[in-house]
C-alpha cells in the first residue's frame, strides 16, 4: 500500500523540521514513477541524478542549519517544453530529440529550484502543445489516472497526469488556449493559468507567443499559491513579461481567505454548449460563492474564433521551416493544421487581434461589479482515448477542439484563472474561476473558499 | 461566400509560394483543414469591432 498523499507544504515544513529529508522525499518519489508510469505515460524523461545531486544539497544546508526556503525538498517536474539544461527540449516532438541540450533551466525552473524544489522530470504534452488530448504520435498518450482507457487532457497533460496521480505534488505546464484548465478538469486538480504577461517565459519552447502562458498545477489551494509566488517576477528577457514587482497571493490568502467576493456566474454560451453535468459543477461551485446573478458575456464565440485564427497563425508562422524540411517527421496529428496556419491570410490574423481587444475591452467592464466569474473548465469529464466525436447543444462536434470551448474566450483576452476540482461522484471535472487581469489574489480566494467548504477537492487517484 | 474552389486555388498557389511541396494527397487535407479555418475566419472578419480596437504591437491584457 502507497504512502497517503502529502502536500507539497506539507512536505517542506517535514524537511524543515527535520522529520524527512529532501533526500528521501526524492527517492520516494522516484520510487512511486517507477511503479506507476509505465501506465500513466506522464513522464518524458526522468532527471534522477540531478535530482538526488539536488536534494543532498538542501539537506546540506538544513544540517549546516540554514534557513530553508519555502518548498525545500518537494519534488516537482515540467511540461518537457520547459528547458531543463542537459536535456533537448522537445515541445512533444521526437525532431527535437537532435537538437542540442538545453545550456540552462527555463527561468520559471531556475525559480522553483530558488525556492527548494527539487526537479525529478520532463513530462509528456500534445506535440508543439497544439491538441487537448496529450495523444501524442511519438511518445504515446497521458493516461488519465482516474480511468487509464482515458485522456488526461491536453495539451500539459503528463503535468496533470503526474499531480492526479500522486507521482510529485506539483508540476508546470503551458496554456495557450486551455492545455492548464483542461487537463486539471479532466484530472481532478487545481490549476492556474496567472494574468497574461505575469509569469517568465525564457526557456520554454513557444506555440503562440501572444497568447502562451506557464503556470503550476497542484493537489490544493496553498500550493498552487505557494508555486506561483516563487516564479513571479519581472524578466527583461520575456518581452511580454510586465515589469510589475512579487504580489503574494499566500500572504493575501492569510490576509483576505475569509473576506466575502462579488460572484456571477457566466451562462449563455457556457450553459449552452455545457453537458448536464458541466453546468452542475458551474452551479454548485457558484452557489457556494454565494453568487446570484448569471451574466452573459457578449461575442465569446467570436472570441474563441479570434482565438483560433490567431493560433493558426502564429502557430503556422513558428513550424513553417520545420514543416517544409521535415514534413514526414511532424506529429500527424496536427501537421496539416500547422501548415494550414501558415497560410493564413494577414487581414484576418489583424481582424482577430480587433476582435480580441474590443472582447477584452467589454469584459473589462464586467468586473467593475464582479470579482470573480465562475464557468464550467471542460464541457465534458474525460473521454475515451481515440475518441473523434462529442454531443453538445444537440450538434455532432469534433472532440478534440471542442475540450477548449470554455477555456479558449478566456485566455484569449489573458484573464487569470484557477482551474478548480469539484467534489462530485464519477469522473472528475472542474470549474474556472476567473478574475480580472493582475487579480489571481482573487480567483485563488475563490478557490480557497470553496476548498474549506468542502465543494472543491482534489482526489489522487488510487490514494 | 468565397467558393471552395477559389479557396483551394489559393491553398495551393500559396503553399508553392512559401516553398511547401506537396503531393495531392497532402494539398487535399492542408486545403480541407483550410476551408475548415476560411469558416471560423469569415465569423472573425464580419465583426465589426469599431475604430478603436486596433491590435496592439504587443498585447497587453
Amino acid at each position: 500500500m502507497s504512502a497517503p498523499h502529502r502536500t507539497a507544504l506539507t512536505i517542506a515544513a517535514a524537511v524543515a523540521r527535520g522529520e524527512t529529508t529532501a533526500s528521501a522525499e526524492v527517492e520516494a518519489a522516484l520510487a512511486r514513477i517507477a511503479a506507476s508510469d509505465g501506465v500513466i505515460n506522464a513522464f518524458t524523461a526522468v532527471t534522477a541524478d540531478r535530482a538526488r545531486h539536488e536534494a543532498a544539497l538542501v539537506d546540506q544546508r538544513r544540517v549546516r542549519g540554514d534557513r530553508l526556503p519555502p518548498l525545500a525538498g518537494v519534488p516537482f517536474a515540467v511540461k518537457n517544453l520547459f528547458d531543463v539544461a542537459g536535456l533537448s527540449t522537445l515541445a512533444g516532438s521526437r525532431l527535437h530529440e537532435r537538437r542540442l541540450p538545453a545550456e540552462r533551466d527555463a527561468v520559471l525552473v531556475a525559480r522553483m529550484q530558488a525556492a527548494g524544489a527539487v526537479l525529478v522530470g520532463a513530462l509528456n504534452m500534445d506535440a508543439y502543445a497544439y491538441g487537448f488530448t496529450t495523444e501524442n504520435t511519438g511518445y504515446g498518450p497521458a493516461r488519465n489516472p482516474h480511468d487509464t482507457a482515458r485522456s488526461a487532457g491536453g495539451s500539459s497533460g503528463g503535468s496533470a497526469a503526474a499531480v492526479a496521480a500522486g507521482l510529485v505534488p506539483i508540476t508546470l505546464g503551458s496554456d495557450t488556449n486551455g492545455s492548464i484548465r483542461v487537463p486539471s478538469s479532466l484530472c481532478g486538480i487545481f490549476g492556474l493559468k496567472p494574468t497574461y504577461g505575469r509569469l517568465s517565459r525564457t526557456g520554454s519552447f513557444p506555440f503562440v507567443a501572444s497568447l502562451d502562458h506557464l503556470g503550476p498545477f497542484a493537489t490544493d489551494v496553498a500550493d498552487l499559491a505557494a508555486c506561483y509566488d516563487a516564479m513571479q517576477g519581472p524578466d527583461p528577457a520575456d518581452p511580454a513579461c510586465a515589469q510589475r514587482p512579487v504580489e503574494s497571493a499566500r500572504s493575501a490568502l492569510r490576509r483576505d481567505a475569509g473576506h466575502p467576493l462579488r460572484v456571477a456566474r457566466l451562462g449563455g454560451y457556457f450553459d449552452h454548449w455545457a453537458s448536464p453535468e458541466a453546468r452542475a459543477v458551474s452551479m454548485r461551485a457558484a452557489e457556494a460563492l454565494g453568487a446570484h446573478r448569471t451574466i452573459e458575456l457578449p461575442e465569446v464565440e467570436r472570441a474563441r474564433a479570434a482565438a483560433f485564427v490567431i493560433s493558426a497563425a502564429e502557430g503556422g508562422a513558428l513550424h513553417r521551416e520545420t514543416l517544409q524540411r521535415d514534413y514526414d517527421g511532424f506529429e500527424p496529428h496536427n501537421r496539416d493544421r500547422f501548415l494550414a496556419g501558415a497560410l493564413t491570410p494577414a487581414n484576418w490574423y489583424l481582424q482577430a487581434q480587433k476582435v480580441r481587444a474590443w472582447f477584452a475591452e467589454q469584459v473589462r467592464a464586467v468586473f467593475a461589479d464582479v470579482d470573480v466569474l465562475v464557468a464550467p473548465a471542460t464541457p465534458v469529464a474525460a473521454t475515451l482515448l481515440g475518441e473523434e466525436w462529442i454531443e453538445l447543444g444537440g450538434e455532432r462536434l469534433p472532440l478534440r477542439p471542442s475540450l477548449g470551448l470554455f477555456t479558449q474566450p478566456i485566455s484569449c483576452i489573458g484573464l487569470p484563472v484557477t482551474a478548480v476540482p469539484i467534489a462530485s461522484p464519477g469522473l472528475p471535472l472542474g470549474v474556472q474561476l476567473i478574475a480580472a487581469p493582475w487579480r489571481e489574489d482573487l480567483c485563488l480566494r475563490a478557490a480557497l473558499q470553496l476548498e474549506r467548504a468542502g465543494v472543491a477537492r482534489c482526489v489522487i487517484a488510487g490514494g | 461566400m468565397i467558393s471552395d474552389t477559389s479557396l483551394d486555388d489559393y491553398v495551393a498557389v500559396t503553399a508553392r509560394l512559401q516553398g511547401f511541396a506537396l503531393d495531392d494527397e497532402r494539398l487535399a487535407r492542408v486545403q480541407a483543414v483550410f476551408r475548415r479555418n476560411a469558416g471560423i475566419a469569415q465569423f472573425v472578419m464580419t465583426f465589426d469591432p469599431g475604430e478603436t480596437a486596433e491590435p496592439a504591437p504587443q498585447f497587453r491584457p
